[in-house]
């Protein structure tokens, strides 16, 4: 009973953006997008230079155009029916606000997946593209296959007690490696003053609990940038506890002794755990579950403002979302590190502590909303988890859309919506 | 049908609505202290100049306003509850209709809003296209329609679950005279099968044609209330209709009552209203050149079957 | 003189109407007090807090502009045919032509208003913020903090002036607010003269930055270049594709240099659409301020000319198209 009306409010909504034209103007403007991104980026020149800024701009752009068109869908869903008087025959029947709220937002979510699909061919065609364009065995090949198209699992390692003049770090190897995944890649940086200088001369090796030496490799390490190792698969235990111990080789008077590595990037191993068609899918279902959230705001909104002020609401909320973070940021910088002063501070004391609470208190309803973020791991290779998808669809989807339907129910109950404009 | 709804539909005590600005001060009293009650079967027609409340009232019993003050039991329950609803059926002021979809669509998306089945949905689509005379524009979108047409799918939807009480804000604007005279003939037909309807109009022909009572509103409040008997009787004055006399046939009754009766007479020609002679003149054209309106007889039979009347 | 007459009490009824639209306060009362927090909350940059307040600022100008522009073309045209108050207008003795052009002089109106407030709040921002100060005795980074909480004063009193005027009078929030808020900023300006930076009673001690004028006037050009663009395109669909299709231009438009400004010597379709396009980089000269550098004459009137003639040729079109339009 319930779900035919709300389908039927859903189904209604669909077909309302599909003849408005909406869903048209939607699909030419991302895949003009797409298309143009795959024409005009050029990367480094390689193949996979070139895919890996396809996939993150094109990822990226198709998540900003479908955050705004939900957005600006969902805002109108309410507001412009009780503008244009359509809601007042929908109101006399027999259906629950509940039943509407729902419907509505399933008809623009629909809309949202129907884009996100054709999008995530589009990507997953790329793909297949750059996989035919490259030889397996060369050096551009295998970058497309072992570093993009792939979904590696990322673990960081944590650092331990070492033996004298050793560095080590332990971490847990996934429990399954992909079949015929043939190299896992260490990521790890050094902090350094120095730009542009020759390269240091390390040693890796791998140990497993009791000890025993699973992999060795002497390599080079730049001092600034990102070092990379790739250490074959099959020698990596799935699902045990693993050592990484580092060390210098100094050869040269000119090469630095000791190096330190970087506190904010830590040592990580990134194992090949699927394909790049599944990973493409967890991503595209993160990004549905993100829009998800940004339709109920509209909705919900939509049932409190007018149109254009339920637009700029939802804008305003979400840019002050975005900017609570950067206040958070700032506001733990340590206090005495600038320029002295003349006179009073810039900005008073009392402004400074309500600010700093009010964006904290901010930041504690919205940082669940903010932690599934996919920039850069669909080009990076870097696995999206189901755990993450399920957690993702919980968080925002079933906890803060109902949220956010409950309020948008609550707001329909109280509004008058037949009150004279 | 409990014994209270048996008998009273609508019960409305000092029903207030007040209208506030952005800082909540009272603006408009729109209803002013309202007492109403409808039985089951009556047509009640709410009368009143533009602004006297009629459409607030009516908007305030289906839940589209709440109330300042006053209490509303319509169909033994509130306005806002879900098992009231399913027994309402309510045409707007303006037929607000979703302008993209075409009106099969619009009335099986209604119909699913009531939980009809898809098989029964179909049916009474059909028949109501059939019957509001919409046949010949069942696949344009409603955006396209004319005001007459939007107004007929209007009633179709309002139709659509044989409701037990139909409201109805200005029912007959924007028809043509015989759309007017069809809609007036359904609702009788309807109040006779046990509907109850409670309509407004500016209309008062419309009213005096089809209401059993009406309340005359001004300026938020119910200044007359009766049955159109009670309040078109005049105790003065009586009429005698007979058959079109001569000259001489004439002065010869003018004569007896006079003399009879001892009281002032005069005799006119009887002449029917403007909206009789249209009616006349339009079937007469009809029976040579078929048209594309619907019929309210085949109305009447719809509601009946799908009542179990 | 009847129809000059016509056209004022058309443009200034829309400008009225448009400034009465909640969306419309909203946009101008966000961008003014985003504006005047700018030198709160800028990170202190060694001496580097003018400019960076001056460019955001401006970008706040131009951003919150294109917005007031779009939506104003928009309610001005679209909406008006799409409730019919076009129709009841146009039934009027009031050519098609004169129609157009003023309801576009209207919404220039509005954009000039917000631009007034958004150029006088430039103006006083970049007095506020952070600067190297060494004399009478002091030597390190000042703000005019004086000169900011004026500002921020100016704002709310504005909003309660507005509120006042319609507790009191029914007086309509929006336009009143904004009134008021031009003139509070005007009133910022002549009181900021009479105080130095340190808020010692100076008058004309410490000047406004005046070489930020002419960079606001660009940004102006281009908002009613945009409106002109807007309104063409309202004469053809309805304020969603609108908004939707202004929204692109300014975005490939910002970008023109880049995605057809470099190929536009090999390729005939890049020239076209570079040619095309109006190029907002145009009226973008923030740049030309670092250093103590000021716009030149010879740039603000070839500017001039650039959105005049687009404007021109725009309105053009629209009169054509509106002309034909069903309304």
């Amino acid at each position: 009973m319930m779900r035919n009306r709300i389908l039927g409010i859903a189904g209604l909504m669909i077909r309302q953006a599909v003849r408005s034209r909406f869903v048209f103007c939607l699909f030419v403007l991302m895949l003009s997008l797409l298309v143009g991104f795959a024409l005009t980026i050029k990367g480094d020149g390689t193949v996979a230079g070139r895919l890996q800024v396809l996939l993150s701009y094109a990822r990226g752009a198709v998540g900003v155009v479908l955050g705004i068109a939900s957005l600006w869908l969902a805002c109108g869903a309410f507001s412009v029916e009780i503008e244009n008087r359509r809601l007042h025959l929908v109101m006399v029947k027999p259906v629950r606000n509940v039943e509407l709220w729902i419907g509505k937002w399933l008809g623009i979510v629909t809309v949202a997946a129907l884009m996100l699909t054709v999008a995530g061919l589009f990507l997953m065609g790329a793909g297949t593209v750059a996989l035919r364009r490259t030889a397996p065995d060369g050096v551009d090949g295998r970058t497309v296959r072992q570093q993009i198209l792939v979904a590696r699992q990322r673990v960081e390692a944590v650092r331990a007690m070492g033996e004298a003049g050793e560095a080590r770090w332990e971490l847990d190897c996934p429990d399954a490696v992909a079949s015929g995944a043939s190299v896992s890649t260490l990521q790890y940086r050094f902090v350094s003053p120095l730009r542009d200088q020759p390269p240091i001369q390390v040693h890796w090796a791998a140990v497993d609990a009791n000890g025993a030496s699973l992999f060795e490799a002497d390599c080079e390490a730049y001092m600034d940038g990102v070092n990379r190792l790739d250490i074959p698969a099959e020698s990596l235990p799935p699902g045990e506890r693993i050592a990484l111990v580092f060390g210098m080789r100094v050869n040269q008077p000119d090469t630095p002794h000791h190096v330190t590595f970087h506190p904010e990037y830590p040592v990580e191993l990134y194992v090949p755990t699927g394909g790049f068609g599944e990973n493409l899918l967890r991503t595209l279902l993160l990004m549905f579950c993100r829009v998800a959230l940004l339709a109920a705001l509209g909705v919900t909104v939509g049932t409190v403002f007018t149109f254009p002020v339920a637009v700029f609401a939802s804008v305003a909320m979400i840019m002050a979302t975005l900017v609570t973070q950067f206040f958070v940021f700032s506001s733990a910088c340590e206090p005495g590190c600038g320029h002295e002063h003349h006179g009073e501070e810039t900005t008073p004391q009392w402004v400074e502590w309500t600010g700093e609470h009010l964006a904290r208190g901010v930041q504690c309803v919205v940082a669940p909303v903010l932690h599934y973020r996919v920039r850069g791991r669909l080009a990076g290779g870097v696995a999206v988890t189901w755990d993450e998808v399920h957690e993702a669809a919980g968080v925002l989807v079933f906890m803060y859309g109902g949220a956010l339907c409950a309020l948008g129910c609550g707001a329909l109950r109280r509004r008058e919506i037949a009150l004279p404009v | 049908m409990d014994q209270a709804t048996n008998s009273t539909v609508l019960e409305v005590v000092q029903l207030t609505k007040v209208f506030r600005d952005f800082w909540r001060r009272p603006r408009v009293t729109a209803v002013d202290g309202l007492d109403l009650s409808v039985r089951r079967g009556e047509i009640v027609g709410l009368l009143g100049p533009n602004g006297s409340g009629k459409s607030t009232t009516i908007k305030m019993l289906l839940g589209l306003l709440h109330p300042t003050e006053g209490s509303i039991s319509i169909l033994g329950g509130r306005p806002a509850d879900v098992a009231v609803r399913k027994r309402i059926g309510y045409l707007p002021e303006d037929s607000t209709l979703y302008r993209y979809l075409t009106p099969r669509e619009t009335l099986m998306f209604y119909g699913r809003l009531f939980d009809l089945s898809v098989a029964e949905r179909r049916q009474r689509t059909a028949e109501l296209i059939e019957m509001t005379g919409l046949s010949a524009a069942v696949d344009r979108a409603v955006g396209e329609f004319s005001k007459g047409m939007a107004r007929r799918l209007g009633l179709a939807q309002a139709l659509l679950n044989a409701p037990d009480l139909l409201v109805l804000d200005e029912p007959t604007s924007g028809l043509d005279p015989m759309g007017c005279r069809q809609v007036k003939d359904l609702l009788r037909a309807l109040a006779d099968r046990g509907t109850t309807i409670l309509l407004t109009s500016h209309l008062l022909a419309d009213v005096e044609h089809i209401c059993d009572r009406v309340v005359i509103m001004y300026d938020g409040r119910p200044r007359a209330a009766g049955t159109l008997q009670n309040l078109l009787e005049t105790e003065e004055r009586m009429t005698v209709n007979v058959p079109t006399l001569d000259a001489a046939g004439t002065k010869r009754l003018l004569d007896l009552l006079r003399k009879e009766l001892d009281c002032e007479a005069d005799v006119s020609r009887a002449s029917m209203n403007l909206e009789e002679f249209f009616v006349s003149v339009v079937k007469e054209a009809k029976a040579t050149d078929a048209s594309g309106h619907g019929d309210d007889s085949q109305i009447a039979a719809f509601l009946c079957k799908v009542r179990g009347g | 003189m009847a129809r000059f007459r016509q056209a004022v009490a058309l443009a200034g009824l829309t400008a009225l109407e448009v400034l009465r639209q909640p969306v419309c306060l909203l946009l101008f009362l966000i961008s003014i007090t985003l504006t005047a927090l700018l030198p709160f909350l800028i990170l202190h940059r060694f001496g580097e807090d003018g400019k960076l307040v001056r460019d955001s600022a401006f970008a706040l100008h131009a951003v919150f502009g294109i917005f007031v522009a779009g939506y104003a073309a928009t309610t001005a045209l679209s909406r008006e045919m799409e409730g019919g108050t076009a129709a009841a207008v146009l039934s009027k003795p009031v050519s098609r032509d004169l129609f157009f052009l003023a309801k576009f002089v209207g919404v220039v109106g509005v954009v000039a208003i917000f631009s007034l407030c958004s150029g006088l709040t430039a103006l006083l921002v970049e007095r506020v913020a952070e600067k190297f100060v060494m004399s009478g005795g002091m030597v390190g980074y000042l703000s005019d903090n004086q000169t900011g909480g004026l500002l921020l004063l100016a704002i709310l009193a504005s909003c309660l002036v507005g509120a006042y005027a319609n507790y009191k009078r029914q007086r309509p929030f929006g336009s009143i607010t904004v009134t008021t808020l031009l003139a509070g900023l005007v009133l910022c300006i002549l009181v900021a003269g009479c105080f130095d930076r340190a808020g010692q009673w100076a008058p004309f001690a410490s000047r406004l930055n005046w070489r930020l004028v002419p960079v606001s006037l660009l940004i102006t050009m281009a908002l009613v270049l945009m409106s002109a663009f807007a309104m063409a395109l309202s004469t053809v669909v309805g304020t969603v594709p609108t908004l939707t299709v202004c929204s692109a231009v300014f975005m490939l438009g910002l970008m023109s240099d880049y995605l057809f400004g470099r190929h536009a010597a090999e390729s005939l379709w890049a020239r076209t659409l570079y040619s095309i396009l109006p190029n907002w980089q145009h009226f973008w000269v923030c740049d030309q301020l670092n250093a103590g550098g000021q716009v030149a004459g010879t740039y603000m009137g070839l500017a001039t000319l650039y959105a005049a003639v687009y404007s021109a040729a725009l309105l053009c079109l629209g009169v054509v198209v509106f002309r034909q339009r069903d309304v």
